[in-house]
């Protein structure tokens, strides 16, 4: 018998050290005991009854979440991107016209996986720290007449939040799907799926839900699920095809559920019990929560002489807030700093904003003013510390 | 010359490890695999083999410069005129004669950020002499070397600009250490063995495209409206010796007057240059720079100066760009060969310090943020010129992003000594006040220097420096002070000055 060509890890030897941090980024966010603990409880197996008790359990926290009454509604197993990727692969066919939403990376994104199955896709594109107006939207609408149009809610990359009212009324005047990232934003800025005519909903489990990443909440409307069931073609992925999807899940008339895939089953667990904690505390609690402690922030930031980087009031997001990056330091050296000394995350831009701005998340449990502070006070020392001399 | 540690300059490389683990802060696209297969197409396949034969290469006088900047940079440089491409360099070409080929990179259409690659290759001509070649080529390729046969023959690959800084930097220690070959071999095994640790470490973060901070190149220079010396004659011997009595805002005026006088002057773009970086200004410095070599592209000073500029501003590449031009285009260091004579000059020179190639190295070691290396180097440039505030104001710069706040303080202080009208180091002096906790000191330093920069002129706002009023912002609101925080965002000095006075802060 042949020997080993690779030898056992040296490095698995060592055991498993994973530091503590406060995660202030962009996400994820940090885990409360409860959810963390909810991940570690034994492993059932993926079709078992009490993990399809738990997967129901998820699907009605969803629809309190989302404000809908949609019975497609479950969680992809993967992260925001996942779901993204449902979405359009199941909602779009090749040929058919999409328009993106560009005022940040997730519009990018968004182009880019649409591209990849051969839609035909435009963009409409605002600046950085701005958004779209229901007009512009429109003239958009009537000139593409795209099958889908697609929005981001919370913008992270940006810290935009996109108003949503009428949009979705005027996709439909149009004859064209809507569909909304809400990744960054759900829970903690108000959205409401059936008033406000969306289609198709995702996001994340790991921002405001504060459990961690690994599932993608998500949900299609009436309108969505004609289209998506009359489709000529299959969708290109059979993992997040949505037929098979829904039978998981419980969504469909079918008598009962067949194998498709190997759920995450702990991270079921986890996300069971973020959604049971936000409906404890209750969406509109939760909202005004981030609400409130985002503008504690940025007043504070504003008392330290940094500026916001979105100019409108009402357009700032209030789970990530980007701040110009200050005049005179290397924002990579403020962040390294603030790490380094106060074992606080935060980070730079990302996509569009690289090099512009910082951005600080306050998402669930991390969004309360002993938390701000905490943040104030290093951004502080990181001023004190990092300003850069001119040689 | 030849008589300096080698063993100082192979442990700045193993200092430079963490440096070069680090993402460049503005890390570059990499073109598509498909630009790279068909840049290569005449080539050999994807291991960029191109062994070099020793004993043969040469250095022209005019050397073919290694364009690091960004295509998007509107110097006014023409990207196409430093293009590199693999497929012209053939061993064949190397005929020894006087010659440096530097080929031609097909970028074909890109027009945003590339990832250079850019081999440093250094032969030993004979044991007396080195030379050095080099090369750039746009690929995909990972971090190699290659020994080639024959001692002393070491291969540099760079992929990225944190390589190009050391790479750079080998440049310049060729020129120091040309007859060491033990030296030379232990460089190449160190170079081994950063790349195998780099390997073994690198790990591609989420490298997003970059937008590039706010190029000043791409706005024209912004002239003073309102200029009470634009017709003034004399006004660049009068802006030079305004400079020199420390009044960098008449200085300035003069000077933007003698180029509205005659817009092809260099030597005043370089000087307004120079005096708007004094006067804590760098945007304004940075336009200043280039145009001069727009007009003179072989401007030493301007170059050092763009360097300088540049390196505040953190364009890395920028600046590596910037000095290694001032390498090239420097008699004493760009070594001309002619048939079997060298150039006899370039070889005594290195006996003595030249505080500029100091202040080089000093700038290059501030990139890589080997910070008690560039003490070092502006300590002995110093020792030369100990009354060159210029000098001092750097050294005090390096000490403070270096963390000896303290000992900064003494290095501006001494300073304006020298020029008590040296905006940009009283910049600096309050700067590490605040880093020492000092907030009142801090924002009395920034008063004074917003207060010489308006008092000169009586002009508007727009003489003083914005860089300052941020500064003077942060260290106003780390007082817990409201009240000035708001005169301070409102750009306030009467009110501010009269609080200072009154001894209210």
């Amino acid at each position: 018998m042949a020997s080993l060509a690779v030898l056992p890890p040296e490095r698995l030897k060592k055991p498993l050290a994973v530091p503590s941090r406060l995660l202030f980024g962009p996400g994820p966010s940090n885990c409360p005991p409860r959810i963390l603990e909810a991940g570690a409880k034994p492993v059932i197996g993926h079709m078992h009854p009490e993990i399809f008790e738990i997967m129901d359990d998820i699907k009605s926290g969803i629809q309190y979440m989302f404000q809908t009454n949609n019975a497609v509604t479950l969680a992809v197993s993967g992260t925001g991107h996942t779901a993204m990727e449902c979405a359009i692969f199941n909602s779009v066919e090749p040929g058919d016209s999409v328009v993106t939403a560009v005022n940040g990376i997730w519009g990018e994104r968004a182009a880019d996986m649409a591209e990849r199955i051969g839609a035909k896709v435009n963009t409409i594109v605002a600046a950085p720290g701005r958004f779209l107006s229901n007009a512009e939207i429109e003239q958009v609408l009537a000139k593409h007449r795209p099958a889908l149009f697609f929005l981001a809610h919370g913008e992270s990359s940006t810290g935009v939040l996109h108003p949503l009212d009428g949009i979705g009324q005027l996709c439909h005047k149009y004859d064209c799907l809507f569909l909304v990232d809400s990744v960054a934003s759900i829970g903690g800025a108000p959205l409401f799926m059936d008033q406000q005519e969306i289609d198709i909903l995702y996001t994340g489990s790991q921002k405001v839900l504060n459990a961690p990443p690994g599932t993608a909440p998500i949900s299609f409307s009436e309108r969505a699920c004609k289209k998506i069931f009359d489709r000529k073609t299959k969708p290109v992925s059979f993992f997040l095809d949505l037929k098979w999807l829904a039978n998981y899940w419980g969504c469909d008339d079918k008598p009962s559920r067949v194998y498709h895939h190997t759920g995450p089953v702990t991270a079921f667990y986890s996300l069971r019990e973020s959604l049971a904690v936000l409906a404890e505390e209750g969406l509109e609690k939760s909202w005004e929560r981030h609400q409130d402690v985002a503008e504690y922030f940025h007043a504070g930031l504003e008392n330290m002489g940094l500026k916001l980087f979105v100019k409108e009031k009402k357009a700032r997001l209030p789970t990530v807030t980007t701040v110009v990056a200050p005049q005179g330091y290397d924002w990579k050296e403020i962040t390294s700093f603030i790490m380094k000394t106060h074992n606080i995350e935060i980070s730079g831009g990302l996509g569009p904003s690289v090099g512009l701005v910082l951005r600080v998340g306050l998402m669930g449990c991390n969004s309360s003013k002993s938390k701000v502070d905490m943040v104030l006070a290093a951004l502080k020392d990181a001023l004190r510390n990092c300003h850069e001399n001119k040689l | 010359g030849a008589g300096l540690h080698s063993h100082f300059y192979v442990n700045f490389l193993l200092s430079l490890c963490p440096f070069l683990e680090q993402q460049e802060s503005r890390p570059l696209l990499s073109p598509s695999i498909d630009d790279f297969l068909s840049e290569t197409r005449g080539d050999a396949p994807p291991t960029l083999s191109r062994p070099l034969t020793s004993n043969t290469a040469v250095l022209s006088t005019t050397l073919d410069l290694v364009d690091l900047s960004e295509p998007s940079d509107t110097s006014g440089r023409s990207h196409k005129d430093h293009r590199w491409s693999p497929t012209k360099r053939s061993p064949s070409e190397d005929t020894g004669l006087n010659h440096m080929e530097a080929g031609h990179v097909d970028s074909g259409d890109q027009v945003s950020q590339q990832s250079s690659l850019i081999r440093f290759c250094l032969t030993p001509l004979d044991s007396d002499q080195m030379s050095c070649r080099t090369s750039c080529s746009l690929t995909q390729q990972n971090l190699q070397t290659q020994r080639h046969s024959g001692p002393g023959v070491l291969t540099l690959e760079c992929r990225s600009l944190s390589w190009c800084i050391v790479g750079l930097f080998l440049i310049l220690c060729c020129v120091l250490f040309q007859s060491d070959t033990v030296f030379w071999d232990k460089m190449q095994a160190e170079w081994e063995e950063l790349v195998r640790r780099k390997w073994l470490d690198s790990d591609c973060e989420d490298q997003q495209p970059v937008q590039t901070m706010v190029s000043p190149a791409e706005r024209g220079y912004l002239f003073s409206p309102n200029n009470p010396y634009r017709d003034q004659p004399n006004a660049f011997l009068e802006g030079q010796e305004r400079g020199r009595q420390g009044d960098l805002t008449a200085a300035v005026l003069l000077l933007e007057a003698a180029i509205f006088q005659d817009p092809q002057d260099y030597e005043a773009w370089q000087l307004l240059g120079s005096t708007q970086a004094e006067n804590e200004n760098e945007r304004a410095a940075i336009v200043s720079l280039q145009r001069c070599l727009e007009l003179r592209p072989d401007h030493l000073p301007a170059l050092l100066a763009l360097a300088v500029s540049c390196t505040n501003c953190g364009l890395q590449q920028e600046a590596c760009d910037a000095l290694w031009r001032w390498i090239s285009h420097n008699p004493r260091y760009n070594t001309c060969y002619h048939g079997d004579h060298t150039c006899e000059a370039s070889q005594e020179n290195l006996d003595c310090v030249d505080p500029d190639l100091q202040t080089g190295l000093g700038v290059l070691f501030n990139l890589s943020a080997d910070f008690n290396k560039a003490v070092s180097a502006f300590t002995t440039a110093l020792s030369v010129r100990p009354q060159d505030y210029l000098l001092w104001n750097r050294l005090g710069a390096t000490l403070a992003n270096g963390n000896r706040s303290e000992e900064a303080v003494e290095a501006y202080t001494r300073a304006l000594e020298l020029q008590p009208g040296f905006i940009r180091s009283r910049y600096n002096l309050g700067i590490s006040c605040i880093n020492l906790g000092a907030h009142r000191e801090a924002v009395s330093n920034f008063l004074t220097a917003l207060n010489q920069q308006r008092r000169s002129q009586r002009c508007s706002q727009q003489q003083m420096s914005s860089n300052i009023w941020a500064a003077l912002r942060v260290a106003v609101s780390l007082m817990d002070r409201p009240d000035l925080v708001q005169a301070a965002n409102a750009g306030d000095l009467d009110l501010l000055m009269l609080v200072l006075d009154r001894g209210d802060i």
